[in-house]
């Protein structure tokens, strides 16, 4: 059998963390084709695969244990200077996370299958072991001391103990077969050594103990100031344990036993058969295990949530934003009624207290969704080397503002945007080496992804230094394909003509290549940058580069709206759509070929009644107006009266109404009432 | 649905709407509020009268008058607004008035026949036959037309 019966729950654990792995080595083994002599590097690629094979040769996944060996056997080549780092071994390495990434989204849908692994492993042969790859011979028994010397911090703690004269013990215990309490007793145990001294390691860990991953041994490594007999008594003094052997810590012990990972597939099917002897004889992969837990180590603060669960709390949080709102009107209210009533001065103090307290709820929650955008530009380093390598281009990519802050929601959907963006860049903007060097330009090309906090948005920069978006080739290729007349297009501005990048239909290169031309364009972008209430800038020098700019809101959960009112009913506007807002004279409406347009300050613009929406044909007095902006086109709205700016909390119209056009969601006002919240893109399509 | 109905006891809230006596199963009814200001929709499917604030959450009204084509009339002090779990959300009814709650055998319950006299049968599950009065028990898993289910689909598709 393949694999053993695994729980659903097992499963998801595991790929969750395989993610973080295989997440974790794309960016690392990018980094390493620049830094090939970082050994800190090298180790953790090492780890992190060691870990991989260690856990999902655990379950029995044995594809997946088999190409995650062979990576292992590469990097422990390129560990002991017996492989370099070249181009060809991150192919190969970068092909075995993609073989991993396919295995595991088949896993993820039941099987591991017939995912085939022989090209990625034949690549990384080819490069590791030229040769033959041999049958390797049995693993010793892991030992704690190989462990511990494998983790520099420890290695450093005992260093340190040992220089200070204190004493450091390992200790061996050995459990009766078949005691179903060997990870209590093993948590007795290092309880007991806690007691005693400080734990260094133990293997298996602490959390392999609690997660009842154990078999019928634990070491532990302690320092201490007890004597090892006393420390042996008391070991021995726990239920079930069969054996205890203590001794003083022998760092010549302590030395990796390299020839151990350096074995080849015989000797993984061997490692997979003694793991199907079922749990009693796990205790034989306690390493694999250890090591997987030392990874864990670092998350071990966090807790993870349902994203469902956060945003049914987001909403409660929410419905008590509007109650704070709707409690601080009536006791105000109150207040000017009953003047100086002492029952009154205290709910008044209340209000304010509770008010405060659901503010910071509120902030809390926000937080809450809130991942730091390097989650998402930690993807993106690959796929630029990816994209440089098939187009022959040399690029240099930096990111910068890994740490700012954005709601995972919008970091969703910025993803795709970001992508066709930088493959632009990549494919489009930067010029190849040798046209670089013609234009005096360095040869590698820079390519530069920013975040940062602006005014309580967030904005997201790209930069290239390649040839910049060709003003007059966008200009025509657009008149080509009939998306402007030649007249508008010889009207338009130098930045005019390049924003036609964003109109649908166009693409400037010459060739679609594989890259680019998947069928996004950059109208898509722009479109799905607005849909989050966002905006997408571009600014191009020619054979200077181009940046695009996207500025967006840092949540979609709440938006600043300017409120206004048509006929009955209030609505919500995102300002981040509002160009400015005044009186709407009669003198400035003026009428072509039967439509409404405004003339302000020279721009004409088309002029949209709001009344014209709502059911009643009610003829409102439509004295304001607000100017919106979408895309580059503005558009006057006509309404009744210009409210107040809030914070407002978006809230879906549910399944039953469904879409509605140019109606984006409702909004609970702190008066009670409902504003609707306009779509402002889809409203002006309406008109 | 009617097999279930012919043997269980149901219990109905009755409510009036024009000249006719209608039911829904209790077990759907959420509450019964009093009418109140509804913010219309614009655009929105025309049996949806609008939204209300439903203690901080947004409720879609439906107004069953234009659902059955009956004559619409004005909002009176008896009024209401019942609000119904129609898969899985919330929705509002508009009613002339609620009547009662009434406990009805399930051998009462027939299945509709041609003395339904709204337009749309199919939002029918039964007539219930108390001898001096019908009331007309309402297929709320049916209120919401197969068209507009239609519109669902599509628009979950489109959000995926």
């Amino acid at each position: 059998m393949d694999s053993a019966v695994i729980d659903q729950e097992e499963l998801k654990v595991f790929l969750q963390e395989a993610e973080e792995q295989l997440q974790l080595l794309d960016e690392d083994i990018i980094r390493l084709e620049k830094e090939a002599d970082n050994v800190d590097l090298l180790q953790e690629i090492f780890r992190a695969a060691h870990t991989l094979k260690g856990s999902s040769g655990m379950l029995g996944f044995r594809n997946m244990a088999e190409l995650t060996h062979h990576m292992e056997d590469a990097l422990d080549k390129v560990r002991k200077g017996a492989l370099a780092v070249t181009p060809e071994l991150v192919d190969a390495l970068l092909g075995s996370l993609d073989g991993l990434k396919d295995l595991m989204g088949h896993l993820g849908a039941g099987a591991e299958g017939d995912v085939d692994i022989s090209v990625p492993v034949a690549a990384l042969r080819a490069i590791a072991d030229p040769g033959s790859a041999g049958g390797g011979g049995a693993q010793p028994a892991a030992a704690i001391e190989a462990v511990v010397a494998a983790d520099a911090a420890a290695m450093e703690q005992i260093d340190a103990v040992l220089a200070s004269g204190a004493a450091c013990l390992v200790v061996r215990a050995t459990f009766v077969p078949d005691t179903a309490w060997s990870a209590v007793r093993a948590f007795q145990i290092v309880t007991e050594l806690s007691s005693r001294g400080e734990v260094v390691a133990s293997l298996p860990t602490l959390d392999d103990i609690q997660a009842e991953k154990i078999g019928t041994t634990l070491q532990a490594v302690i320092v201490t100031a007890q004597p090892a007999d006393e420390v042996r008594a008391a070991v021995a003094a726990v239920d079930d344990v069969q054996s205890v052997a203590v001794e003083a810590w022998d760092a010549s012990k302590a030395t990796p036993h390299e020839e151990r990972r350096h074995a080849a597939s015989g000797k993984l099917a061997e490692d997979q058969r003694v793991i199907d002897l079922g749990p009693a004889a796990r205790g034989k992969s306690e390493r694999e295990q250890l090591e997987a837990a030392s990874q864990k180590i670092e998350t071990l603060q966090t807790v993870r949530i349902d994203v469902d669960r956060l945003d049914a709390l987001m909403n409660l949080v929410g419905e008590l934003v509007i109650d704070r709102t709707r409690v601080a009107q009536i006791t105000k209210a109150l207040q000017s009624r009953y003047r100086g009533d002492e029952a009154v001065q205290s709910l008044e103090q209340i209000a304010a207290h509770v008010g405060k307290m659901v503010e910071d709820l509120h902030q809390g929650m926000l937080q809450a969704r809130m991942l730091p955008i390097g989650t998402l530009f930690s993807k993106f380093p690959r796929l630029v080397r990816d994209v440089a390598r098939s187009t022959g281009k040399q690029v240099e990519f930096f990111t910068e503002g890994e740490d700012t802050e954005i709601d995972r929601a919008v970091i969703e959907k910025i993803k795709d945007p970001l992508i066709h963006l930088l493959r632009n860049a990549v494919d489009h903007g930067i010029e190849l080496p040798d046209a670089r060097r013609a234009a005096g330009k360095p040869e590698t090309g820079t390519v530069k992804l920013t975040a940062s906090h602006d005014q309580g948005r967030i904005v997201i920069r790209l930069e290239d230094d390649g040839k910049g978006i060709d003003a007059r080739g966008v200009r025509e290729s657009a008149v080509r394909k009939g998306i402007v007349t030649r007249e508008a297009a010889d009207r338009m501005s130098e930045q005019e003509a390049v924003e036609l990048i964003f109109a649908s239909g166009l693409s400037t290169a010459a060739k679609t290549t594989d890259i680019s031309g998947r069928g996004v364009g950059m109208d898509v972008v722009r479109k799905s940058i607005e849909a989050l209430n966002g905006v997408a800038i571009v600014d191009t020098r020619a054979g200077r580069g181009s940046t695009f700019t996207l500025e967006l809101p840092l949540t979609l959960a709440t938006f600043r709206g300017l409120l206004v009112q048509s006929v009955n009913e209030v609505y919500a506007i995102p300002l981040s759509y509002v160009q400015e807002t005044g009186r709407l004279d009669p003198e400035l409406v003026q009428t072509i070929v039967d439509k409404e347009v405004v003339n302000l300050r020279g721009t004409i613009m088309p002029l949209f009644r709001l009344s014209v929406i709502s059911a009643d044909a009610v003829r409102s007095s439509e004295d304001f107006m607000v100017v919106v902006r979408v895309g580059d086109r503005p558009t006057a709205l006509a309404v009744d009266r210009l409210m107040d700016q809030q914070e407002v909390v978006v809230k879906s119209l549910g399944r039953t109404i469904g879409r509605a056009k140019g109606v984006a969601g409702a909004s609970i006002l702190g008066d009670g009432e409902v504003a609707l919240i306009l779509d402002v893109a889809t409203l002006m399509k309406a008109a | 649905m009617n097999q279930a109905g012919v043997s269980a006891e149901r219990q109905l809230v009755v409510f009036r709407l024009a000249q006719d006596v209608y039911g829904f199963d209790i077990q759907a009814v959420r509450e019964i509020i009093r009418m109140q200001e509804i913010t219309r929709v614009p655009n929105a499917p025309e049996q949806i009268e609008g939204v209300i604030n439903l203690r901080g959450r947004i409720c879609p009204i439906m107004d069953l008058r234009k659902r059955f084509d009956v004559a619409i009339s004005e909002a009176t002090a008896e009024s209401r607004i019942v609000v119904v779990e129609i898969a899985g959300e919330d929705v509002g009814v508009i009613v002339d008035a609620v009547t009662e709650v009434l406990r009805v055998p399930g051998d009462r319950i027939q299945p509709p026949s041609s003395v339904v006299t709204t337009a749309d049968t199919r939002v029918v599950e039964g007539i219930v036959n108390l001898g001096d009065r019908l009331i007309i028990l309402v297929d709320l898993n049916t209120l919401l037309t197969s068209d507009d289910r239609a519109v669902f689909q599509e628009m979950e598709l489109a959000a995926a």
